[in-house]
């Protein structure tokens, strides 16, 4: 369990770049890059609230056995 | 090629509040720019696209054909259960007013601060602020895949929703969730929409909000949904809720969506600071949406005035402290902030109130002059027709 990593995963297709969960983030990991969502994964404390605030389910939180299993659709910044 | 600016007063985001702002600041001798992210300003729309007339003139705005685009005679709520009640141009006066053409109007306004002497940039994205012992000094900008900064007296956060200027720089605007409402909305046409009334939809069809439809003319509307998505079983289910309420009303599922836009307003309580050393936040940043309504329009234009006029003095006196701005925190609390909290409490209750009741609500007060209907006459009138929901009401009256 210990070696999983919470991953997040923003799924491009169904998003409308509405910015709520960028206006939501307390840790402000979100932005609007164009229109496209980015997560500063770093910042990011998986605390869920960006997927509630979601409203089309664009966004969820899974879990990984893989360091650096991103999704296609997710572009982390820095990397 | 991109070398460091400099400038007076840099408002980042080119909105209604932005270029308000802007206008204002320039037009008072101050030297500004104004950077926007987008490479189109006002473009895309993401707005139902109704105003009411009143606060128009008081930032300066003529309304023009170039962006009304259909001017309505009053409003509709309707009930669950779709019960009427009307508020006309007799009865509300100026609160009644224009469906916009939102694109144009958002140029409009940035036409305004370029007269006056606005720099505009566009394609220019902030990606953070700078901080000289404490106190802002402008902002890293992005341009073309090149990074500069812009230095500013004075940084005004315009940014919208989604703002981060003012977390940058450590203003507490971060929201929770249950303070904001998510929208959809599609322009329809083929719809049977009254071009005189720009209607809403109140109860379980949105719960913690409303689904609107504001005429846009032939049959032609922008119909939309707000919930609290807290509320929702499923967040994701937001387009459902609206795909639903359009689905049992004949008069719509005939229609054809030609756009579909999200995004999402804040209903919260008025932040408690706005300023802070180098730095001022207005409009939606500032969270500054009307939490009965979810309209921000008003309300960002207004405070961008104060701000302008403000930051205008400010940086003319080389003074841009936390105490020097108080002028504008205590400028946009005087004009906004009241009616802001009141309709926050009232937000409050409304979302906890069942579809039975808003029935009785909606059927007590129809009928009656909205002249004479402020809180307190329409509870009087809930009690006369209906005093077993006076308890409902109680610390309201
Ligand atoms: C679906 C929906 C329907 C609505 N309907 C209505 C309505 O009918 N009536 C009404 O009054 N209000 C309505 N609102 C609210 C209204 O849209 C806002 O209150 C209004 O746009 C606020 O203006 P603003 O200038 O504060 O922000 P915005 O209009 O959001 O402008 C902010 C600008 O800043 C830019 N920006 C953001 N970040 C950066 C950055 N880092 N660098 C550079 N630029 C940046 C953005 O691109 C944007 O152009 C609605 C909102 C939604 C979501
Ligand atoms: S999970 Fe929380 S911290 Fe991470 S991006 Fe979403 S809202 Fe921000
Ligand atoms: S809230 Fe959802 S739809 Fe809106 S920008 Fe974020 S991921 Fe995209």
């Amino acid at each position: 369990m210990n070696k999983k990593l919470l991953h997040i995963v923003s799924k491009g297709d169904i998003c409308l770049s509405c910015g709520a969960c960028v206006g939501i983030c307390p840790l402000d990991a979100i932005y609007l890059n164009e229109w496209r969502i980015e997560f500063d994964e770093a910042k990011c404390t998986r605390c869920n609230i960006c997927v509630e605030a979601c409203p089309v389910g664009a966004i969820s939180i899974g879990q990984t056995t893989c360091d650096h299993a991103l999704h296609p659709d997710l572009h982390f910044p820095g990397r | 090629m991109n070398s460091d600016l400099e400038c007076d007063v840099l408002v980042v985001g080119a909105g209604p509040a932005g270029s308000t702002t802007a206008k204002f600041a320039a037009k008072n001798g101050a030297n500004v720019i104004m950077i926007e992210k987008r490479q189109e300003i006002g473009s895309p729309v993401r707005c139902g696209e109704g105003i009411s007339k009143a606060w128009l003139s008081e930032v300066g705005v003529t309304p023009s054909s170039r962006w009304i685009n259909v001017e309505v005679e009053g409003a509709r709520i309707f009930s669950p259960s779709e019960r009427v009640f009307e508020i006309n141009e007799k009865h509300a006066g100026n609160e009644v007013g224009y469906v916009i053409e939102r694109d144009a109007f958002d140029k409009a306004l940035a036409i305004d601060a370029g007269n006056a002497g606005t720099e505009i940039m566009l394609k220019t994205h902030a990606i953070g602020v700078t901080k000289e012992n404490g106190k802002v000094t402008g902002v890293k900008a992005k341009q073309y895949g090149k990074e500069f900064h812009i230095r500013a007296k004075l940084t005004v956060g315009a940014d919208g929703f989604e703002s981060q200027v003012g977390r940058w720089a450590g203003l507490p605007t971060n929201l929770q969730v249950k303070d904001m409402d998510s929208c959809i909305q599609y322009r329809m046409t083929n719809v049977d929409s009254d071009a005189r009334y720009c209607d809403f939809y109140l109860g379980e069809v949105a719960p913690g909000g409303y689904i609107w439809v504001f005429p846009k003319g032939d049959h032609l509307a922008n119909v939309g949904i707000g919930v609290q998505v807290s509320k929702l079983k499923n967040p994701a289910d937001v387009k459902a809720y609206l795909d639903r309420w359009i689905d049992k009303h004949p008069g719509y599922a005939k229609g054809k969506k030609i756009d579909m836009v999200a995004g999402a307003v804040s209903i919260s309580p008025p932040i408690k600071q706005a300023v802070a050393d180098g730095i001022m936040l207005v409009g939606d940043a500032a969270r500054m949406i009307d939490p009965i309504t979810g309209g921000g329009i008003a309300n960002g234009c207004i405070a961008g005035k104060i701000a302008g006029e403000v930051a205008a003095k400010a940086v003319k006196e080389d003074n841009v402290s936390h105490e020097r701005l108080m002028e504008y925190e205590r400028g946009w609390r005087a004009r906004i902030e009241e009616k802001q909290y009141r309709n926050w409490l009232a937000k409050e209750k409304l979302v906890s109130v069942s579809d039975e009741v808003f029935d009785k609500v909606i059927d007590a007060i129809s009928g009656h002059s909205v002249e004479k209907l402020n809180v307190l006459n329409i509870l009087k009138l809930v009690k006369d027709k209906y005093p077993e929901l006076t308890k409902e009401f109680e610390q309201f009256l």
